[in-house]
Order: C-alpha cells, then structure tokens, then sequence
C-alpha cells in the first residue's frame, strides 16, 4: 500500500475519532458538597427555574423515578430548568453514583452531600420531613414549591409548566 | 414586586406542601388501633403505653438510616422501658414494595432482640394519621399521650452523631420535666404507603 494512502488514511480515521468524540456527551461527574456549597448552587444558577431533586442510588423510588426526570431535563432544558442532582449516597461512594448517572445516560452531574442532618435539610427547605426521593423549586433563589415522594414525568411537566409561565 | 408574583403562583398552584399530621402538644391519634405483631397477638398503642411516656418509632426493616440508627433505638427502647416508657416499633412499608412482610419484621426482630412489640401498620393509615413520612420517624408522647417530641433520634445522618436528642427527650419526660428541644429533623427513607 503506498504511503500516500496510508497517510490519508490516517488522517480520516483521526478525524472521525474527533467527531465522535466532541459529539458524545460529556461524562457525569459525582462530587461531593457541603449544604453550604449546595446553597451557593442554588443561588448562583442563572435559569428561570431551578429544581433540586435529592435522591440516593441505593432508594427505590428514587431509582424508579430517574429516567422520568431525565426525560423532564431535556424536555425543559432549553426551556429556562436546571436540575441540581444532590446525592443522599455516602461521598465515599461517588463511583458508584457515577457509574448510575452513566447508566442512565444522565447528562447532568450531582453532587453529594457531605451532610444529611438538619442543617442539610433546612438549607433546602424548613418544611422538609427529610424523606427521600424530594424535590425542590427555586426561582432566583427562592423556594417556590417542593414535594416529597416519587413523581411522574406528567407531574413534573404540570408543575414546571404552572412555575415558568 | 416578582416576590410577590413568585408567592402567588405558589399559592395558587397549591404546591408549597405544609408536613400535615402530629404538632408538638397534640393528642396521640390511633392509640387503640390494633396492629398485628411478630407473634400474631394484635396490639395497640393503649396497651403499651407507659405510665411516663409512650415512645413510637416508626421503622423497617432494610433502609439504611435505620440501619444506621438501629444499635441506638433498639438501645434506648429496652433502657427506658425500664423507666417507665411504653415501646413500640411500627412498620408501615407497603410489604410488597420492600420485602418488609410480617415474617421478614418477625426474623429481623429476632436477630436484634427486640424486648417490645414491632409491629405491622396494615392499611399505613397510623402512619398517615400521625403525619409520619420515613423511617426513622419518631414520635414520643408523655403521659397523657400528647406529643412530647417528635423528628430524629439524633443529630447524626450517616451515623449516630455526638447529640443523641431522642435520649435528652426521653431523660425529660422521665424526670417530669417539659423537653426543650421537642421538634427535630433528619433525612430518612421515605415510607412505602400502601
């Protein structure tokens, strides 16, 4: 095979590697958080509507519920929502919550909560009973509404859709 | 002007959820209903209750913040039944959601020595009623079954922690005094309502 040939080759098959790999998603990152630094998250994020969701891998419910909220992510992403992921899971665990985001195809990354006494709780919400999966609704800040339990994709969308109108 | 604006969708939407259920000072609600214990008897909180207090944990079998809190509980139920407070363990889990049927709570309770009734809440309407939502969730009563405490064991998450409230809380009643710190917090597994 001439040389030219192999050269050129080359060339595609590197281009094709740089292609597939800006097109994939980034990889989810697990960190660990204090209360404090999951706050600042809140009150930093720039998007209309901010719903933190605390969840564990080891929860049922919470497991059940991810791919709906994944789905809710990219239906409103570009809509004016952030989600804030904040992992209940032991920080020494931060692999396997990776491992989880990544199998659920989760292009979101969560934090951990270095915390799970009542300043955690009261940092997201003094009306929380602590009970996991829960979610939380922020606007500019503000706690705007918040539920504990399982929801459905369609309950989502209809408190989203009410908060961002 | 946008908080306000912010505050009246909330209002209207009706989302901002208030924990319904049990206040500090309220009457215990469900006392005489009977729920199925590890030995089969039907037991109610009337006939536990204790001539000091009356301590209701609502718990389970698997979750990890029970497992967490276990050694501690089951600690504080067997010292202060000698003083006075009436125990019971309350399971509310749907069974068929966690594996937490009346057999499984009999073999968990058996491996753990529990001294007092663990129970099955048949219908998670004594859960309701109470407005408990995860395990642990406590609920202590004083003597003339009225709410005395109510929230976490301690002020541990993961671990038990320095501050172990539920004992500050039981001291007090023991010793006829009001409890200071009666209302307190801590993330738990939410309950598999039936």
């Amino acid at each position: 095979m001439n040389r030219g040939f192999l050269i050129i080759l080359r060339l595609v098959m590197l281009s094709l590697l740089v292609a597939v790999t800006a097109c994939s998603p980034p990889i989810p990152i697990a960190t660990p958080a204090t209360p404090q630094a999951i706050r600042t998250n809140v009150e930093m994020s720039k998007s209309p509507l901010t719903l933190v969701h605390v969840w564990a891998t080891w929860c049922d419910p919470c497991r059940e519920e991810f791919p709906e909220l994944m789905k809710v992510y990219e239906e409103y992403r570009n809509k004016g929502l952030e989600l804030i992921l904040v992992s209940a899971d032991d920080p020494a665990d931060a692999e396997a919550v990776q491992a989880f985001l990544l199998k659920q195809s989760s292009t979101v990354d969560s934090l951990i909560t270095t915390e799970l006494n009542q300043a955690f709780i009261e940092t997201l919400s003094p009306k929380w009973a602590g009970s996991l999966p829960s979610s939380f609704f922020y606007i500019e800040g503000r706690l705007v509404a918040e539920w504990e339990g399982k929801r459905t994709y369609a309950q989502y969308a209809e408190q989203i859709e009410t908060l961002l109108k | 002007m946008k908080t306000y604006i912010t505050t009246a969708i909330a209002l209207a939407a009706g989302v901002v959820t208030a924990s319904a259920g049990l206040g500090i000072g309220d009457p215990i609600v469900d006392a005489d209903v009977k729920m199925q214990g590890i030995d089969g008897s039907m037991i109610s909180i009337n006939d536990i209750k204790g001539e000091k207090g009356t301590l209701v944990i609502f718990t389970c079998n698997k979750c990890p913040f029970v497992q967490a809190w276990q050694d501690t509980m089951k600690s504080l139920g067997h010292e202060y039944m000698k003083k006075g407070i009436g125990v019971i363990f309350v399971n509310s889990n749907d069974p068929s959601v966690k594996g937490d049927t009346l057999e499984n709570m009999k073999v968990f309770a058996e491996k753990e020595g529990y001294k007092f009734p663990y129970v099955q809440d048949a219908t998670s309407d004594v859960a309701r009623h109470f407005g408990a939502k995860k395990t642990p969730d406590v609920f202590l009563f004083d003597s003339e079954l009225n709410l005395a405490y109510q929230g976490a064991v301690g002020e541990g998450g993961r671990s038990v922690g320095d501050k172990i409230w539920l004992k500050d809380a039981l001291d007090a009643l023991v010793a006829g005094d009001e409890v200071e710190n009666s209302q307190t917090k801590a993330v738990g597994c939410s309950i598999k309502f039936r």
